[in-house]
């Protein structure tokens, strides 16, 4: 099915990708479907494009491409809609704030993106304020001592 | 805003599917359990609305030129940044 994104221009997505989103996701709540898209040069990161509103777009990442240990806490409410068992593998994205500056990107680690990639299933899992929503991927040396 | 007063244990039902019940009350904070279809997200207000506008933030911020921040990545996978968190 064809698509008139803001980001890629006019393109072509596979029906068969659709992942649906049944609450959509917050600030976004009409967009129930979206695309995984990933142009080789740019992984790992990939897109997170909206079907229902092809003018959004989340860059997205596994968070395993730059934190070895962030295994987000999944209750039972947050696997269910999802359709996913307890430890059950699901794909885990964060979504993040691009900026010109590197030391400016963020990711958000406190509301992840899950995806239950056999039943096409997503939804952003709120995890609690004791994780990070603005995680810096790359900051400067010697950010830290500034005491920003 | 419609304003109903409950006492403990008694409940309010929106639609014909959403049910609020007063759980417990311990002076001036109250616990609801709320009964919804899964679908439907249930948040504190303050937190749906940081998430919002940290989603809203991420999406303006697109499009961006992401292989910049690949090679970042892949010269990242081998230890050369540190990442770190800010609520």
């Amino acid at each position: 099915m064809k698509l008139q994104t803001a980001c890629f221009g006019n393109i072509e997505i596979d029906p068969a990708g659709i992942i649906h989103f049944p609450g959509g996701v917050p600030g976004f709540e009409d967009c129930r479907r979206f695309v995984l898209l990933q142009r080789p040069e740019e992984a790992p990161v990939a897109w997170l494009q909206g079907v229902d509103d092809p003018d959004l777009a989340f860059a997205v990442v596994e968070p395993c491409h730059f934190l070895a240990d962030y295994h987000p806490p999944l209750s039972p409410a947050d696997l269910e809609p999802l359709k996913l068992a307890a430890g059950e593998e699901a794909l885990v994205l964060t979504i993040l704030v691009l900026a010109p500056e590197p030391e400016r990107i963020t990711a958000n680690l406190q509301a992840p993106v899950i995806i239950n990639r056999e039943e096409k299933l997503g939804a952003q899992v709120y995890l609690g304020e004791e994780w990070p929503r603005k995680y810096y991927l790359f900051p400067r040396q010697g950010r830290k001592a500034a005491g920003t | 805003m419609l304003i109903l007063t409950r006492h403990l244990n008694e409940k309010i039902i929106i639609g014909d599917n959403i049910e609020i019940t007063v759980v417990d009350i311990q002076g001036d904070q109250v616990s609801l359990g709320i009964k919804a279809p899964k679908e439907i997200s249930i948040h504190r207000k303050e937190i749906y609305e940081a998430i919002q506008a940290e989603n809203r933030q991420a999406a303006q911020s697109v499009p961006g030129n992401l292989s910049r921040i690949s090679q970042l990545l892949k010269r990242g996978q081998n230890g050369e940044n540190g990442g770190e968190g800010e609520r």
